[in-house]
């Protein structure tokens, strides 16, 4: 009972560092390729895209209407303080050792309009996927 | 006994937790939005009405003010061996189109705030 009450005493004192910690950060709703499936091209409007997507984020004036812009991200970070289940029996004594990565999958999808208000095109500017959660940050370095 | 015990090394695995929340420009009335009518108010009403606007864009011959508004809320927990947390950030905008004569043309209002919760789960959707 002494031990089991010692070793609660010692985790209490180490709580707040974790072992491991997963972290996400969203802004806005991804829109996907069926979101915008509906859109035709000299024949979707503005107003029935905002109706169904939403208001942009942004709008801006281009050389032949306007251009407006639907912006998404998704960062996912996790981290893993590899030292952790010494310092629960060592306490300060142990350095952290901790690992950590970050993921960042951003994109934007941009609706060209005509001067009318009417679709010219539309494409999403960067489709970058976010990785999984994977602290490791060794290896890999594929684009 | 057990559920003693259940409970002890529940509170004792759940070391903190918090909410936090951050937000960007004043929130627009709903029915102050309504009350702007198409062919009927003008741009002064507009501005009377939610003030002046964060943008303002010029484009065929209309000005679009855009007002908008940044709600983001964090929800963190806490645990012995593990952390969670999530960072959620939505936006309201409001576009009004004002024609040459000053009269409003055309009004879109999209909110995406009003169902974000606070969640600390980070997987998933």
């Amino acid at each position: 009972m002494k031990v089991s009450s010692l070793l609660l005493l010692v985790s209490m004192m180490v709580s707040g560092c974790g072992f491991v910690t997963f972290a996400r950060v969203t802004v806005n709703d991804p829109i996907s390729a069926d979101d915008v499936a509906f859109i035709v091209p000299g024949e979707t409007r503005l107003r029935e895209v905002m109706t169904r997507l939403g208001t942009p984020d942004e709008l801006m004036a281009g050389e032949h209407g306007m251009v407006a812009s639907y912006h998404f991200l998704d960062l996912r970070y996790s981290r893993l303080n590899a030292s952790w289940p010494a310092q629960v029996v060592w306490s300060s004594l142990v350095p952290d050792l901790i690992i950590s990565s970050t993921g960042l999958g951003t994109d934007v999808f941009e609706v060209f309009y005509d001067e009318r208000g009417i679709v010219r095109d539309h494409a999403f500017s960067r489709h970058v996927r976010p990785p999984g959660f994977n602290p490791w940050p060794f290896g890999g370095g594929k684009s | 006994m057990i559920r003693q015990l259940a409970l002890m090394l529940s509170l004792a695995a759940l070391t903190a937790c918090s909410f936090s929340r951050g937000t960007l420009g004043d929130e627009l009335n709903p029915t102050t939005v309504q009350s702007i009518q198409k062919g009927v108010s003008t741009r002064a009403d507009v501005v009377t009405a939610l003030g002046a606007p964060d943008r303002v864009l010029r484009a065929e011959g209309v000005e679009i003010f855009q007002y908008y508004r940044y709600d983001a809320k964090v929800g963190s927990l806490f645990l012995l061996l593990v952390n969670f947390s999530r960072l959620q950030i939505k936006s309201d905008d409001l576009y009004v189109w004002i024609g040459n004569n000053g009269v409003v043309q055309d009004l879109v209002y999209g909110r995406r705030t009003p169902g974000m919760k606070f969640r600390f789960w980070p997987f998933g959707d």
